[in-house]
């Protein structure tokens, strides 16, 4: 620097003795919060001032849950925190209504397969069509023909376009949508020397870069990149677990779901599938002691483990992986946020325990309230087996069954 | 869950690039006890005008951490005068606080400065800035910075009688 005036001040400089520790934490906690809360409904001024106090007490308690989570997980070998353990300070939200709206069929072969919200659109990916609907009423906008019938479908946005990845495809699909055309169909799959790979159905947009998830024969698989300005892959792929297959970004991170995989020789793949979290700009991997399906929102991740199973729950996780609160959820196969609540979409019951034999009309619609992290109100059944959920600009929308249910929030 | 994935993604970036720095300018002009919500307003205002962030992004994001502070003691103060008024106790002086734990020596030089002498010093010692840099945070041109910047640091060597370097990070 070779100035000793600016050497002297910067000696003195009190920023490196300060040890902020969990206030940073806790601050990120609270923007999150905050902004993830201004989605609410635009009701009367009075009743939105209510709202804002009630608001700031919940923010203020999601802090003192973190503080005290995070105090009392330091000792804890797995960084696991029972949820009897964290102390509510406020009473749980009031359960947000919900106005049923007309259902949308969009007739066979087009039964909804995943859901993605976008401005004033809802995409809705089928095993033949990508469907653009407005997100308001349920119109369809334009139907995109997708190759392949895919099954199980990931739906991401980025870079100024959808993105498209489905299990056991070879391609990744790339539509604009401003025209509702398919622009790209990007090879992503280079088996060889025995290694059988295919595409999981992860896709995710982070670091201005579309990661997708790849599954092998071997134990592990792994997530690939892609430079939107090329549609080329970039770099190495980054190894992962066994069979990647949800990929979502969030909290400065990708994270991967993993699953059990048969291996080329036939048996199981031995790798527990903990869940991956790949850092974007260093590209490094750390397994988190937990696994499940991983969904973000209110400044937090929520990992739905033993998804669908009687004993499902979701755990939320704050950015450092520290586990805040564990939430028992039967059944639980699929998570949004939005309007102040987490939604959890929860699979119908079974006659029998080995093997799914389904109750008619007993999947159900649960809300969580974010600042206790409690289940609240009653739930509301639904009469289809729901396999994705969306919520944006006060619609939810429920895929599954071949059908979209539409509910409203409503003020009261 | 967001209306815009790509909003949220650039806000979330954003975020974990240049918390930690708006965190530090908070701390050296802060008391401790306001120095997280300088981070989270700040923040607040960056998601709200995430549209409006420029190249590069830290100069303008302290400006808005700047502009934070400067609410932050405009309401402190109201809250002082209205106790005043109340008390009927007039405080003797009023002007900058040094944070804790700094000398009696650079605080009184500091002191001594006036507020954008001394911002134009702290910017570019404190927060590592370049002039052209510290210049956007404060709002004024380049030329006018380093001028501050200049006489800031004049003043401070006749304050702790410092040897003066005639390279001083005014020519960078």
């Amino acid at each position: 620097m070779n100035d000793p005036v600016i050497e002297r001040i910067v000696r003195e400089d009190p920023a490196r003795h300060a040890h902020p520790g969990d206030q940073v934490l806790a601050t990120r906690a609270r923007v999150f919060a905050a902004i993830d809360q201004q989605q609410q409904p635009a009701w009367s001024g009075r009743r939105r001032t209510g709202l804002w106090l009630a608001s700031a007490a919940a923010v203020a308690a999601v802090v003192v849950v973190a503080v005290v989570a995070l105090i009392a997980a330091a000792d804890h070998p797995h960084r696991t925190i029972p949820a009897s353990h964290i102390h509510h300070d406020t009473a749980p939200a009031r359960p947000i209504r919900l106005r049923s709206a007309p259902s949308v069929d969009l007739g066979q072969p087009n039964s909804p397969e995943a859901l993605l919200t976008q401005g004033r659109f809802l995409w809705v990916a089928t095993p033949a069509n990508l469907v653009k609907l407005d997100l308001q009423d349920g119109q369809t906008i334009a139907r995109t023909p997708i190759p392949n019938s895919p099954i199980q479908i990931g739906l991401a946005s980025g870079a100024g376009s959808i993105w498209l990845a489905s299990t056991g495809s070879s391609q990744l699909l790339r539509i604009n949508p401003a025209t509702n055309r398919l622009i790209a169909t990007i090879p992503l799959v280079d088996s060889q020397r025995g290694v059988q790979r295919s595409l999981g159905s992860g896709v995710a947009y982070a670091d201005g870069q579309i990661w997708v998830s790849r599954v092998s024969n071997r134990p592990h698989g792994d997530v690939i990149t892609v430079d939107p300005a090329t549609n080329r892959p970039t770099g190495t792929p980054i190894a992962v677990g066994s069979g990647p297959d949800a990929v979502v970004s969030g909290l400065g991170s990708l994270w991967v779901q993993n699953t059990s995989v048969t291996l080329g020789d036939g048996t199981p793949s031995q790798i527990y599938p903990a869940m991956s979290r790949i850092d974007p700009r260093t590209r490094a991997v750390r397994s988190e002691p937990f696994s499940g399906t991983p969904a973000r929102g209110f400044g937090s991740m929520w990992i739905q483990t033993n998804a669908a199973e009687n004993n499902a729950a979701v755990l939320r996780v704050d950015p450092t992986g520290q586990t805040l609160a564990r939430i028992a959820v039967p059944r639980v196969d699929g998570l949004a946020f939005g309007d102040g609540r987490v939604w959890a979409i929860c699979d119908q019951r079974s006659r029998a325990s080995r093997t799914f034999h389904p109750i008619k009309n007993t999947a159900v619609l649960r809300q969580i309230d974010p600042y206790t992290n409690q289940l609240i109100g009653t739930p509301i059944h639904l009469e289809i087996r729901p396999i994705a959920i969306a919520v944006s600009e006060h619609q939810l929308w429920i895929a599954g069954s071949g059908r979209l249910l539409h509910y409203q929030f409503t003020a009261g | 869950m967001s209306a815009d994935p790509d909003r949220r993604a650039r806000f979330e970036a954003l975020y974990e690039r240049h918390q930690a720095v708006v965190r530090s300018y908070a701390v050296r002009r802060s008391a401790p006890a306001g120095v997280e919500d300088v981070v989270a307003d700040t923040f607040l205002v960056v998601w709200r005008r995430l549209e409006e962030v420029p190249e590069p992004e830290l100069p303008w994001l302290l400006g808005v951490a700047r502009r934070v502070l400067g609410d932050q003691r405009r309401a402190a103060t109201r809250r002082r005068s209205l106790t005043e008024r109340l008390t009927r106790e007039v405080p003797e002086t009023r002007g900058w606080l040094p944070p804790a734990g700094l000398s009696p020596e650079l605080a009184g030089a500091l002191c001594a400065l006036t507020e954008h002498e001394r911002e134009a010093l702290l910017l570019v010692a404190w927060d590592g800035l370049t002039p052209r840099d510290a210049a956007i945070v404060v709002g004024c041109s380049s030329t006018a910075f380093r001028v501050r910047l200049h006489r800031a640091r004049e003043r401070v060597v006749a304050q702790l009688g410092i040897g003066s370097n005639p390279r001083t990070e005014a020519h960078r």
